[in-house]
């Protein structure tokens, strides 16, 4: 019998049709089966060695709670948020999902962890956490914005993970170039290093420039720079006295002309970044990540900008040994910028992120909240740092042997501001306007000039639907809260009603009294 | 024999008073923010007072809220406001402050006002007034009224004080009053007591705690007393040691507290 094209692809079209029915059939076995409890788990970190940690971890939960199957949803950061929303709103959400803060609905479709959170992870057993309540087990204490809901004032996601952004750098690169493999010390040992690469491509007609960046990368370096930089100034605008500021307590202070982008040490950070430019592969504002990352590959850049979550799979693809340095900010021995600097700094504040949710709807919020301790547990966070590269939030567990080169320095003067990533509009306005400070026809003049023409702009509209979004906030609680109270028995009610924090109602009058005054950055 | 007719009548009402027991009311469904299912199990369950304000209050919650549902609502709680003294009563006082304040087009924060000192001055020492106490301070801190200086709006925020009897609303008020003295960049020195003292009730939550012991220390620093900041430093260290302030905090404690980096 011949063959035909026709056979071939009926053949084809049969084998696939037999695989789903198989692999349905399997699953829905699975899910059948009554001796055990599944729970399902999504995230959106496609890192293979990320995907990978998680079923390890998942692997070994299963082996100590036969009774629990978790099923491992991997979704792509593209189509994420719009996926878990869909399955939230239409009652199929996984008990435990990655979520974000800034995200919609959280009251609505998560629940808070506020007394989990308090017990010890049963986990760490055996382990120098034993005993110690499952929030001082965290890096953060689960204070940053993933895991504690200011607007809510709960605790709602746990955290796994930590990231840092780092130059990474090619050392046999160098040691050809300067007969060393050793990192910059100094800005200024930086700066000179940039320019011997630049004259050893030239002298040797090479296509390499020292920096490699992009579009998704250069943002880490203008937050990292201007925060750092900025901190002489965050410190006198810590109005309240807290020793730190939240990004719309700055955005507010703009609008009070307490700073702008001509303030001597953002004006410093500019030049620091404007120097960056110089240095960095031309045309970096329109590349993508991936080009970035390939110039480094092939050695067309010496270094590259680049968050620990990306770097996690140089090892697997590069042919050369690498390295990693923080940025060398310029200290108070620097001799341009030495009398703005308020060094050591720290590497911002020390906070883990990757915010893991529990469905406010889960028929199995024991085993959701069983497997979430064992995947922060001191033998979870292990797991997860060797297998993935990537660092644990876990206190006292060590990252392994790459991912401790991206660890954070938490010992340093660290604000928890960053002057670029104010609020929603003003972010990508920010951002936008880098363009005009690496342009050839720019500048930093011509930068200064044309944010000082639209940020305010941009922050008020942001600060408006802060109003707006504060005065919903203490509708919805006020109603839940008053709810709770008649839904207990009267000899059980509250002695206190839970409303919105009170911080989220003061913003309410705040920013609201702010938007009618006049503006002082536009006279 | 006699006892008969009693006993049939009282069988008789068994159902109805089990049907009261078990009768559905919307609070659980008003608690996952079903205000549909809501508004449906109140329709359902036994009429009375406490019946019609969780209907109101789940008017209030069903989206989208229109001007008529507001208005509503609105007369419903007026109704039951002004009809007696219960729970009810002063939930339905504190909604109607709640909504000239929050869920009106235009905000009336001169009604929203009138309404809380209403409940302060008839039930002074209950839950909904001590609730109302603060969102009233609210309005006086923040006044529509451009005429009244800074110093003017905390004061009058301040005279609340007195009338703040359960330790949560004092907590609370203290804290809403140092806020606006930094907000207005009055003195810090002048949220210092307020400070202190919202830290002495012990009602903070966690996060709140930390920025209050470092604003103490910082503001205690920054008036020349370095014995005290130095004691809330500590306290702050001892208390958060994985908060990404210690750094700074011991940086501070190590270069002699009041001297400044």
């Amino acid at each position: 019998m011949k063959i035909t094209r026709q056979m071939v692809g009926f053949i084809l079209m049969g084998a696939a049709y037999l695989a789903a029915t198989y692999t349905i059939v399997r699953r829905s076995a699975q899910e059948a089966r009554t001796d055990r409890v599944t729970i399902r788990f999504s995230q959106w970190q496609l890192e293979g060695t990320v995907r990978k940690a998680f079923d390890a971890i998942i692997a070994r939960y299963e082996q100590l709670n036969p009774r629990v199957h978790v099923v491992h949803l991997a979704v792509p950061d593209t189509v994420y948020l719009p996926w878990i929303q869909t399955q939230m709103v239409g009652g199929t959400g996984p008990d435990v999902a990655e979520y974000v803060w800034i995200w919609p609905d959280i009251a609505r479709r998560f629940q808070p962890l506020d007394e989990d959170i308090m017990q010890p992870n049963p986990y760490n057993r055996g382990t120098p956490l034993e005993g110690v309540a499952w929030r001082d087990t965290n890096i953060d204490g689960f204070s940053n914005d993933d895991s504690y809901i200011k607007s809510l004032g709960h605790y709602y996601g746990i955290t796994v993970t930590s990231h840092v952004n780092r130059i990474v750098y090619n050392r046999e690169l160098l040691r050809r170039i300067t007969g060393s493999d050793a990192p910059p010390r100094t800005y200024r040992d930086f700066v000179a290093l940039c320019a011997r690469i630049q004259a050893y491509a030239k002298a040797h007609d090479l296509n390499l420039v020292p920096v490699g960046a992009s579009q998704d990368t250069f943002p880490f370096l203008t937050y990292m720079v201007m925060g750092t930089m900025g901190a002489g100034l965050s410190e006198r605008l810590d109005v309240r006295h807290r020793l730190q500021i939240y990004q719309n307590q700055l955005a507010s202070q703009y609008l009070r002309g307490e700073w702008s982008f001509e303030t001597p040490e953002l004006q410093a950070g500019l030049e620091v970044l404007e120097h960056l430019g110089t240095v960095a592969t031309p045309g970096f504002v329109q590349r993508r990540r991936h080009s970035a990352l390939a110039d480094f590959v092939s050695q067309r850049t010496a270094m590259v900008v680049m968050p620990s979550w990306e770097a996690s799979s140089l090892p697997l693809i590069c042919t050369f040994d690498i390295g990693a340095f923080p940025f060398p900010y310029p200290l108070q021995d620097d001799p341009v910028y030495g009398a703005l600097a308020r060094g050591p700094y720290g590497e911002g504040p020390r906070i883990s992120v990757m915010g893991l949710y529990l469905n406010r709807t889960t028929p199995h919020r024991a085993e959701a909240i069983d497997f979430l301790q064992f995947l922060t547990s001191v033998e979870g966070s292990r797991i997860f740092t060797t297998v993935s590269n990537w660092q644990p939030a876990t206190v006292g567990v060590k990252p392994s042997g790459f991912a401790a080169q991206f660890t954070q320095v938490t010992e340093g003067w660290a604000w928890a501001a960053t002057y670029i990533g104010l609020t929603i509009d003003a972010e990508p306005f920010l951002r936008t306007r880098f363009s005009t400070l690496w342009n050839a026809n720019g500048g930093l003049k011509a930068f200064q000039r044309e944010v000082k023409a639209g940020l305010a702009a941009r922050i008020r509209d942001d600060l408006r639907r802060e109003v707006v979004s504060g005065i919903h906030n203490v509708q919805r609680e006020d109603n839940i809260a008053v709810a709770a109270y008649f839904a207990a028995p009267p000899a059980a009610r509250p002695a206190k009603l839970e409303l919105v924090t009170m911080p989220n109602e003061v913003k309410v009058y705040q920013f609201g009294r702010l938007l009618t005054a006049p503006d002082p950055t536009h006279p | 024999m006699r006892r008969a007719p009693c006993l049939l009548l009282l069988l008789g009402t068994l159902p109805l008073v089990a049907r009261a027991a078990d009768a559905p009311t919307g609070w659980p469904a008003l608690m996952r923010l079903k205000a549909d299912d809501a508004l449906r199990d109140f329709a359902a369950a036994t009429p009375g007072r406490e019946t019609d304000f969780g209907r109101a209050v789940a008017l209030l919650a069903r989206s989208p809220v229109t001007p008529e549902q507001v208005a509503e609502a609105r007369g419903i709680f007026t109704r039951l406001a002004d009809s007696g003294t219960d729970d009810v009563a002063q939930g339905a006082r504190y909604f109607l402050g709640r909504i000239a304040q929050h869920h009106l087009e235009t905000a009336d924060p001169a009604e929203a006002a009138r309404q809380y000192r209403q409940l302060l001055a008839e039930h002074g020492d209950s839950l909904w007034a001590q609730t109302a106490l603060t969102r009233l301070a609210l309005l006086e801190l923040y006044p529509d009224d451009p005429a009244v200086t800074p110093a003017a709006a905390v004061a009058a925020g301040e005279r609340l004080l007195a009338q703040a009897r359960l330790p949560a609303a004092q907590s609370e008020l203290h804290l809403v009053l140092a806020d606006a003295i930094f907000f207005y960049r009055l003195p810090a020195a002048e949220a210092l007591p307020h400070l202190l003292a919202a830290e002495r009730l012990g009602r903070l939550d966690r996060p709140t705690r930390a920025d209050v012991l470092v604003q103490i220390a910082e503001v205690l620093a920054l008036g020349g007393d370095a014995a005290q900041a130095r004691k809330f430093y500590t306290t702050f260290l001892a208390e958060y040691p994985l908060d990404q302030r210690n750094f700074m905090v011991r940086e501070k404690l190590a270069a002699g507290v009041g001297r400044g980096r």
